[in-house]
């Protein structure tokens, strides 16, 4: 027997003896594929529930009865067992937010089994259960989402039109795209980019345009963790400033964050590029410092001339 | 006798009970529990390694969501604590899926991965519902990862009892009946009614500190509608709106409408900018949306939010701060 924990082997045999009660005769082979487990540990866990459960006085009329036909298998006398046992909160949560997180994005359930299924779901949880919980991965256009959707699939290499909001410029590159994903609620493409000659993530939402080239491409055997690719930073910068600062802890992944003696607040946050730090530091209060970690250069010159730009804009006639 | 035998006798004799039985009264019906000492010996050890095991099976059995009521009666005149499960609690009702229904099911909580979960949970909670029906396609690689904290299980295990939540939020203790959990842009928020504030409230559960505290079941009705979370910076805020006008540049124009597509366009000019109407309730957060934009919005109307535009940016440009010695 396999070295499952005794609480996890009975949950285990608590949803499958009601399956068999309720339908008897199901051959073993299809009760272990549909409970995804190997036939032995099944045969096992019956066996066990035959020789050992029953009700006080063990006396043979109170004992579970089960039987193998042909390997097709009856429980009876199990009057205790005939329903499963609710859901807990984990399992009830994993399965309500995965269904949702699909539903929320358009496409993903077109014959409505999913909506069904949540809707389902929702009914035995609790009055209420299918307006407790939301999930949405992100933003992003249906059409552009399925179009690279389907170019992973069938390894086609595309050209995007993309606005790097990091570097505030749009271009349009040849990519072969590896995968279509969600993290931290936006949706990414992680695609050898040709332009960069190297692997990128492209922010969903930021492609403008997605357009077939008509060639194929060979997928690497061994596509870089994502996580790995989001990082990536260049230089490390730090600021200081007074408190009404601190929101960019709760904002942005950081370094360092303290509150000196006299209430300045101090943060190390890492930056890959200068127009993302431009917005940062317009959003800011004007007394705040900042320095490249590395150099110790003050960088407050990359906001001076940020500011200019926006104002000419503004005061131009 | 083997501990699995032991628990699963335990759970048919608190389900076949029609009154609650005392941790004595389950030592005889259930099988496997240390034997009472010879009487007379008077040492106590084989009792106290008997209410060892039986506190050891209730938790196991709770924590799979096993309900184990403790309740108290009376026995020659001493209070008790005498123990049920019943049924109506233990009992899921049947969902009715089809297998087509339970496939989906399985293969969304796939696709998306609940981070800070065991993955069993989702197998163990298909099993209950009627089984794993098929094997998942390799196809369907998780595509989306959602954090699950500790502070959202408890809220949604409030959300589905209907149980008051108490919590600190940004350092201060709060009371809220929690109506709805959503995920947006990469945080969970909770959507409820703030009793001390009497209105309706969404708090951030990464500002959540502490632990949740659950007040009893049924403590509250949760009414027909609820707001969606208001994420805007722009409108955040009691005061009355003013209307402003923004002039997003053309390269934005898609970015900008897949991020919030409810936004209210009023004008897509011929170069493909777009002129957006917008509620203005805090002109602080309306800046720090423009400064996302960089020199690529306007503010067009009115007068008086460029000109405070005007005079933040003339801040820097004037007067670069000195780094403090």
């Amino acid at each position: 027997m396999s070295g499952i924990a005794a609480p996890d082997r009975v949950q285990r045999i608590l949803a499958v003896i009601p399956y068999i009660i309720q339908n008897p005769g199901t051959p073993l082979t299809e009760l272990a594929q549909r409970f995804s487990l190997s036939e032995s540990d099944l045969r096992n866990d019956l066996e066990l529930v035959f020789y050992g459960v029953g009700l006080y006085p063990f006396t043979p009329d109170v004992l579970v009865e089960v039987s193998f036909d042909n390997d097709c298998v009856t429980v009876n006398l199990a009057d205790y067992f005939h329903r499963p046992v609710r859901l807990t909160h984990e399992q009830a949560l994993t399965l309500l937010a995965g269904g949702r997180a699909l539903i929320g994005r358009n496409g993903s359930d077109p014959d409505g089994v999913l909506s069904r299924a949540v809707q389902k779901l929702s009914a035995v949880l609790g009055e209420g259960a299918e307006s407790s919980v939301e999930v949405a991965l992100g933003p992003a256009d249906t059409e552009i989402l399925d179009a690279l959707q389907s170019a992973v699939a069938t390894k086609s290499r595309v050209t995007l039109s993309y606005y790097s909001y990091g570097r505030d410029e749009a271009t349009l590159r040849e990519v072969d795209p590896y995968r279509v994903l969600s993290r931290q609620g936006h949706w990414y493409l992680l695609a050898h980019c040709h332009l960069a000659d190297a692997e990128r993530l492209f922010r969903i939402d930021r492609i403008q345009a997605v357009e077939l080239t008509g060639q194929n491409f060979d997928p690497p055997e061994l596509i870089r963790e994502v996580e790995e690719t989001l990082s990536g930073a260049f230089s490390a910068v730090e600021l200081m400033g007074p408190e009404s600062i601190a929101w960019v802890a709760d904002a942005y992944p950081y370094d360092v964050f303290e509150r000196l003696p006299d209430g300045t607040v101090r943060l190390v946050i890492p930056v890959t590029a200068t127009p993302w730090l431009e917005r940062l530091l317009l959003r800011l209060d004007p007394s705040t410092t900042a320095v490249e970690v590395l150099s110790g250069e003050s960088l407050l010159g990359i906001r001076v001339a940020a500011a200019s730009r926006i104002l000419t804009r503004y005061l131009q006639v | 006798m083997a501990r699995v035998e032991r628990l699963l006798n335990l759970v048919a004799a608190l389900i076949d009970t029609s009154t609650p039985l005392t941790a004595e009264q389950i030592r005889v019906r259930v099988p496997g529990y240390p034997e009472p000492d010879a009487a007379g010996s008077g040492s106590g050890r084989s009792d106290s390694a008997f209410h060892r095991a039986f506190e050891r099976d209730k938790e196991s059995l709770r924590e799979v969501g096993i309900p184990i009521e403790t309740l108290e009666v009376h026995h020659l005149e001493q209070p008790r604590a005498a123990y049920t499960i019943i049924r109506d609690t233990y009992e899921l009702p049947d969902p009715g899926l089809n297998t087509d229904e339970l496939a989906a099911l399985h293969l969304a909580a796939t696709m998306i991965q609940a981070e800070g979960l065991d993955p069993d949970d989702l197998e163990e909670g298909l099993r209950r519902l009627g089984g794993l029906t098929s094997e998942v396609a390799p196809s369907a690689a998780p595509v989306g990862a959602v954090p699950m904290p500790p502070q959202l299980l408890s809220l949604f295990a409030c959300t589905l009892e209907r149980r008051v939540a108490s919590f600190d939020y940004e350092s201060k203790p709060r009371e809220v009946q929690p109506y709805r959990l959503e995920y947006r842009r990469g945080h969970w928020y909770m959507t409820g009614y703030d009793l001390d504030r009497e209105a309706q409230r969404s708090f951030r559960l990464d500002r959540l500190t502490g632990v949740v505290t659950a007040g009893e079941p049924e403590g509250f009705v949760v009414p027909q509608s609820v707001e969606e979370v208001l994420l805007r910076p722009w409108e955040i805020g009691d005061g009355p709106s003013t209307a402003a006008r923004v002039l997003i540049d053309a390269e934005l124009a898609s970015a900008v409408m897949a991020e919030d597509p409810e936004l209210r366009v009023i004008e897509t000019r011929q170069d493909g900018s777009l002129v957006l109407e917008l509620d203005v309730r805090n002109p602080g957060g309306l800046r720090s949306f423009m400064m996302n934009f960089l020199d690529r919005a306007e503010i067009l109307s009115p007068e008086e939010y460029r000109s405070e535009i005007v005079l933040w940016l003339s801040n820097f440009v004037s007067s670069p701060a000195e780094r403090p010695a």
